[in-house]
């Protein structure tokens, strides 16, 4: 309900200045009309056509991201910006959210990406004031979005030491609910994430450790998963005759991490254990 | 198991501090996304590491650089700039139950058993993931942090 009172006064916001400058109504944003804003928004582009007839890109820089126009015939338009992979979860965060965007998980030759993309149809009916404020509004979706991945990469604050407060405020800020565990030499948080029971631990601040604990794998198959997969150890434990098989990834902090940096160790840590599951269930 | 991770790193950490404050004279550090090949090579240089560069022909923006670290040739791999990979192979025959104690004692390598028909090896390895966010000084520790790894590595399957 709320979002919709909040619409209506945006389209009303978008509305007056629209009017206010007489702006022509167009059922088809031509290319000319096109490149003509980006000239007067000063966006240095690069035009591609793409291998559908009748669809062309708009690559340029904004705000620190590259940027892709497409441009769908004069109907629509379509803005984008690729963030890196995040999880399926905090994808749906964003999109419940959202007002203006909506984020997606894409996958090319080269992996996975997130994308933010936002549309606008032209075939209702549009002005050159509404293109404007649709990527004006975009340019805001975007620095709201890499706030919400993790902050402004460009000012992020680096250290070379987690504080224990530090890292149970990023816990807090990614919803993990955890109950901090004593141990030697390192604090420790236990919380669950997908069904399972993940162990992060803080050495002195100086480097993260996180695992995961599975059923006992023959050798053979423990060496088989850290031949195929990156960033993760594939471990076969044998404590006092309790024998296990541990997920486990760790982070040297030493170099200088930032909140985003953990947060995403700490987040893509879940679709590891997501990976592995599947592979101990299969054997 | 954690109290022997503990263990081994904490010689590691004490040396290591004392490296990472070694590290050249750095601009203020910032998070980026990626490393561009560009950037890698110049912390390469910074670190006077002389490499061997070659490029995957089959994979685009995949890049390998070859070089000496403490006398074991070492691989630095760049796949488009999203991660990088950093191994070294032992052809010494190294039982499977030996490779697992490596690992449940590592930090931040892990070593693994490759067959190849009838030749077998071990790669010791580490990888950092740069698409979450990656510093220079973050680069510059991994490949510090690899040298340590491959000195108790080297160690451990000699002892």
């Amino acid at each position: 309900m709320r979002s919709w009172i909040f619409c209506i006064v945006a389209l009303l916001l978008v509305a007056v200045p629209v009017r206010a400058q007489d702006d022509k109504v167009t059922k088809l944003f031509s290319t000319e009309q096109t490149e003509g804003l980006l000239q007067s928004l000063k966006i240095d582009f690069k035009k591609t056509p793409a291998k559908k007839e009748g669809i062309f890109y708009y690559d340029f820089q904004r705000g620190g991201h590259t940027v892709r126009l497409y441009w769908y015939g004069g109907k629509d338009l379509m803005l984008d910006v690729v963030f890196p992979k995040m999880p399926l979860d905090q994808i749906n965060t964003w999109n419940v959210r959202a007002k203006f965007s909506r984020a997606c998980l894409h996958k090319d030759d080269k992996g996975e990406f997130t994308a933010l993309e936002a549309n606008l149809d032209i075939l209702g009916g549009a002005t050159e004031g509404t293109v404007r404020q649709f990527f004006s509004v975009f340019d805001e979706e975007v620095k709201a979005f890499a706030k919400f991945v993790g902050g402004s990469a460009a000012d992020e604050s680096i250290y070379k030491k987690v504080a224990v407060d530090k890292l149970e405020s990023i816990l807090k800020g990614l919803n993990i609910e955890f109950k901090k565990l004593e141990v030697k030499g390192a604090v420790g948080f236990e919380f669950e994430s997908n069904k399972h029971k993940l162990q992060l631990f803080n050495f002195g601040g100086d480097d993260l450790m996180i695992d995961a604990h599975f059923k006992k794998l023959p050798r053979a198959d423990v060496n088989q998963y850290n031949l195929n997969r990156k960033f993760i150890r594939c471990v076969a434990y044998n404590i006092n005759g309790n024998e296990y098989t541990a997920l486990e990834a760790n982070l040297d902090c030493l170099g200088g991490v930032s909140d985003s940096i953990i947060r995403n160790f700490i987040r893509a840590f879940d679709d590891e254990v997501k990976e592995f599951s599947k592979y101990v269930q299969g054997k | 198991m954690l109290a022997r991770k503990s263990l081994t790193a904490l010689g590691l950490l004490t040396l290591f501090l004392s490296m990472d404050s070694a590290a050249p004279a750095q601009e203020k550090d910032k998070v980026q996304r990626g490393v561009t090949s560009a950037k890698l090579e110049s912390i390469l240089q910074d670190m006077k590491i002389k490499y061997d560069k070659k490029s995957d022909a089959k994979n685009e923006g995949v890049h390998f650089y070859d070089f000496e670290r403490n006398k074991f040739k070492v691989r630095l791999h760049n796949y488009n700039g999203r991660d990088l990979w950093l191994d070294i192979h032992f052809t010494d025959k190294i039982a499977l139950e030996e490779i697992n104690q490596w690992n449940v004692r590592a930090k931040f390598s892990r070593a693994v058993l490759l067959k190849d028909r009838d030749k077998q090896s071990t790669s010791l390895e580490s990888q950092i993931d740069c698409e979450g966010g990656v510093t220079d000084g973050m680069i510059r520790q991994f490949i510090l942090r690899f040298d340590a790894e491959t000195k108790s590595f080297v160690e451990f399957i000699t002892k």
